[in-house]
């Protein structure tokens, strides 16, 4: 299997902090790759660094050999790196149509054609009941249904989500889970920022452990979580395995 | 009110509308309508930029201006038709758009607004200082020699009208279509989150530029219309920041973002002015500046969303 | 009649060229860093209230104008001169910037910029045009017992009412760094710039501080306005030039920055003093906007402000 993602070296600070101390991994075409770790341990700056929102002090990153270094965001996408934010952003005013549509515009010209892909993707993101309604009238867990189809809809490569499962009910995060697992057997692959630890056993073929920056721990998920370094990370030190 | 009711009743407007100039004979009134459109015009243009881009440019004077010197110093100097010297207006108003967005684009918080303010301070203090060739602060009448209709010269009223009211209905339909289209949906989103729209692959600098240059553009054609009707220029008056004030209020007042806003808006803020000029007579332009600004303070307070969403049955 | 209403001699361009005469650049610039106290005075007062509330007053210039008449009003009615009538105008001014934030600008704090922006404007349309209505677009001066009178001392000439209008804007803006440095409601006044939420979850409660903030800000533009009107005309137009001034000093400081309005403003004064001497007189303000635009081409945080993206 080739990596679709490869990150080299990427250093990122804030003033005086080092959110991102020298952080190298691959992410595998195709895979699911949770990427965990406390609170603060990098992961969202990671996030913005890939996609553009930040700049990196030094590193590289390719997307499938192609160096995407620091590209401003929108250019960031067209090249197939999607991403959802922490908090749904949907566009309130909207209706889950348009939402979509926008997001579908991004490789076409042509709004009739946007709006044929834009409600396939509804309907494979199984939103169809909602086509009409305005955003801001959708529960909490449709609006991060909606942040998915509309990162669908740009047909990425690559999806970052971060923590997208918080906040669901048990109904909710397996609904959730079933739909992130049907879009990535359509070929993309999925980095997936989570806390909640049954979805990343659940969803993951690998892990990445981040914590202050760096990169603590990679592998399989069952094997990673037993690690004790990694335990000792969230618990702070004080875990002593029985 | 049934469709057919409707129908019947746009209709019966649309014909009063344009037979208007044929029924009645003051030319004053005729020429209050006209400013009614050039400005429901004006006002369609900024709300493309202001209102669906959401960013408040206060000095759309200064594409007024552009458009209507040049096409006026076209006339003046070397007698060529404002159809010619308009377009050539209407470029120059499109580079300003550029030199103005390009920095400013970037920027958050009110820092494009300044931006606007600045060029059309200094657009007005140019045709301010070279005054042998704009002629300064007393400005440029347009010598009148007779019907002209190649020059924009009429003993009339009435063919102005008509052609302010063609040109509101042209970027009218302009303007619906591009809400629907790509640019239109797109700066929707800017408007509604620019980060989650960068992140849809949406180049908001370059969407931004495109609002402005289209607003640019209509705006500086509505000046050249301006000149050959009035017949008389002048810096103060078209490139001052009280004309900023009057579009955005126009639009602020009538419904920002909204296809119909501008329109309501124009209308029913020349009426007002119309009305105060008339009872408050010696004070003239204090009276009906003062509106404005208690407008624009009524509107922001009580109904950020315009009048005319009055007039929209579901929110 | 001088360059927008300025009514006191103004150097005039060398004949031939750039002058390279000492005299004149130094005359022409102490002249601008007198003015520019007074520029300095309206900004920070502008960029406090940016500050503290994140409001823009679009109307800032407007305040520089009702102190000039109320300046010329006590003058007129009560012959009390600027000078003496300063401390009234100011507390009056300071009541007014009470008013006008309990009425208007309460409703809009936290909302975004363009609220502020267009109601400010609205307000600066309104005041400008009422004045305008009450007392005509007469040219009006106002007398004092120092006009025209100046230091003379190596070769240069400056007058009082320049001095006396640097010293005394120079004193207001030391009088409200001390109030930001060292005392509680300074300190609550900058936390608030800081964090509005931090600022809550300490105990601070905003709707005070930005009340006292605002009317602080609005008697700093009075308080210009009474300085101002030994050397310019008064007339209702008069704010918008102090207003778009101020603008152009706080983006070059710094929004919400008060040392960089400070030294914005001192820096604005020269330069277009500058350019008004050796460029052309009304092109003054063209050299005033370059600055601007540069400021916001190359650095849009300006001096002192914070990063803007």
């Amino acid at each position: 299997m080739s990596a679709v993602l490869e990150v080299k070296n990427l250093k990122k600070s804030f003033g005086g902090i080092q959110a991102l101390k020298n952080v190298s991994f691959n992410v595998e075409q195709g895979e699911i790759l949770g990427l965990i770790g406390p609170n603060g341990s990098g992961k969202s700056t990671f996030v913005n660094v890939v996609c553009g929102l930040y700049r990196p002090d030094a590193g590289k990153v390719l997307l499938k050999g192609d160096d995407v270094t620091g590209l401003e965001p929108p250019l960031a996408a067209s090249r197939g790196i999607a991403r959802t934010f922490q908090s749904s952003r949907p566009f309130l005013n909207l209706t889950v149509l348009d939402n979509v549509i926008v997001a579908a515009l991004i490789d076409e010209n042509r709004v009739d054609a946007a709006e044929k892909i834009a409600l396939k993707t509804i309907k494979f993101t199984g939103l169809e009941q909602y086509v009409n309604t305005k955003s801001c009238n959708l529960p909490v867990e449709k609006r991060k249904r909606l942040d998915l189809c509309r990162a669908l809809a740009t047909k990425p490569s690559i999806m970052m989500l971060d923590e997208v499962m918080a906040g669901l009910n048990p109904k909710e995060m397996e609904e959730g889970i079933e739909l992130l697992r049907l879009i990535n057997q359509t070929g993309i692959t999925i980095i997936f920022i989570e806390h909640v630890m049954k979805a990343v056993m659940a969803l993951c073929h690998r892990v990445v452990v981040f914590n202050q920056g760096e990169l603590l721990a990679e592998g399989e998920p069952q094997i990673v979580m037993k690690d004790e370094r990694v335990v000792k990370a969230y618990l702070g030190g004080s875990y002593k395995p029985c | 009110m049934s469709k057919k009711m409707k129908y019947a009743v746009a209709g019966f407007f649309a014909l009063l509308i344009l037979a208007f100039p044929l029924l009645v004979d003051n030319p004053y009134i005729i020429h209050t309508f006209f400013m009614v459109f050039l400005f429901a015009t004006m006002g369609l243009g900024w709300n493309l930029i202001g209102g669906y881009g959401a960013q408040l440019s206060l000095g759309h004077a200064a594409f007024f201006a552009v458009g209507a010197y040049t096409a006026v110093l076209f006339v003046v100097y070397k007698s060529i038709t404002p159809f010619l010297g308009g377009v050539v207006g209407i470029v120059f108003a499109v580079i300003l758009a550029i030199i103005i967005g390009l920095p400013s684009f970037r920027l958050r918080g009110p820092y494009f607004t300044l931006s606007t303010i600045a060029a059309a301070e200094i657009v007005r203090t140019l045709l301010l200082h070279f005054q042998d060739f704009t002629g300064g602060a007393n400005g440029i009448p347009i010598p009148f020699k007779g019907e002209n209709p190649l020059f924009l010269q009429f003993y009339s009223k009435a063919p102005y009208y008509y052609l302010a009211l063609i040109m509101l209905i042209a970027v009218f339909l302009l303007l619906r279509f591009l809400e629907k289209s790509k640019i239109g949906r797109y700066l929707a989103a800017i408007r509604e989150d620019q980060d989650a729209a960068e992140s849809l692959g949406i180049k908001t600098h370059k969407v931004k530029m495109i609002a402005l240059i289209i607003s640019a553009a209509i705006t500086a054609a509505c000046g050249v219309l301006y000149a050959f009707t009035v017949g008389f220029i002048d810096p103060d008056s078209i490139a001052g920041l009280s004309l900023s004030i009057e579009i955005a209020v126009v639009v602020i007042v009538g419904g920002i973002g909204t296809l119909w806003g501008p329109i309501v808006g124009a209308g029913v803020v020349i009426l007002l002015t119309e009305l105060t000029n008339m009872y408050l007579g010696a004070m003239r332009s204090g009276a009906s500046l003062m509106l404005y600004g208690l407008l624009l303070i009524i509107v922001i307070l009580f109904k950020p969303q315009g009048l005319s969403a009055l007039f929209r049955k579901k929110s | 009649m001088g360059r927008n209403g300025l009514t006191e001699f103004v150097p005039s361009r060398q004949e031939g060229g750039k002058g390279v005469d000492l005299n004149i650049f130094l005359q022409t610039s102490i002249n601008g860093l007198m003015i520019g106290g007074v520029y300095a005075l309206v900004a920070v007062g502008l960029t406090l209230i940016y500050g503290v509330m994140r409001i823009v007053n679009f109307a800032q210039g407007e305040f520089v104008m009702l102190g000039m008449y109320a300046s010329w009003m006590l003058a007129t009615f009560l012959k009390i001169g600027p000078y003496p009538g300063l401390f009234l105008v100011g507390l009056f001014m300071l009541g007014i910037g009470w008013l006008i934030f309990k009425t208007l600008i309460n409703r809009v704090v936290g909302k975004p910029d363009e609220v502020a922006i267009l109601l400010t404007l609205g307000l600066s349309t309104f005041l400008q045009n009422a004045i305008l209505m009450i007392f005509g677009a007469d040219y009006l001066t106002v007398q004092t017992t120092i006009k025209d009178a100046a230091f003379n001392m190596a070769g240069l000439s400056v007058p009082y009412a320049r001095v006396i209008a640097f010293l005394v804007a120079l004193l207001f803006v030391g009088l409200l760094s001390y109030l930001l440095a060292k005392t509680d409601l300074g300190r609550a006044m900058r936390a608030s710039a800081e964090s509005r939420d931090i600022a809550i979850l300490l105990g601070i409660n905003p709707k005070f501080i930005f009340t006292v903030a605002f009317g602080i800000g609005i008697c700093m533009a009075g308080v210009a306005g009474v300085l101002l009107t030994p050397m310019f005309y008064v007339y209702p137009g008069i704010g918008t030039l102090f207003n778009t001034t101020a603008f152009v000093v706080v983006v070059l400081g710094g929004m919400g920055s008060v040392p960089g309005a400070f030294l914005g403003g001192l820096i604005i004064g020269i330069l277009e003093s500058l350019t008004g001497t050796y460029v052309s007189l009304d092109l003054a303000p063209i050299g005033t906007f370059m600055i601007f635009l540069i400021v916001l081409f190359l650095r849009p945080s300006g001096l002192f402000g914070r990063s803007v993206n």
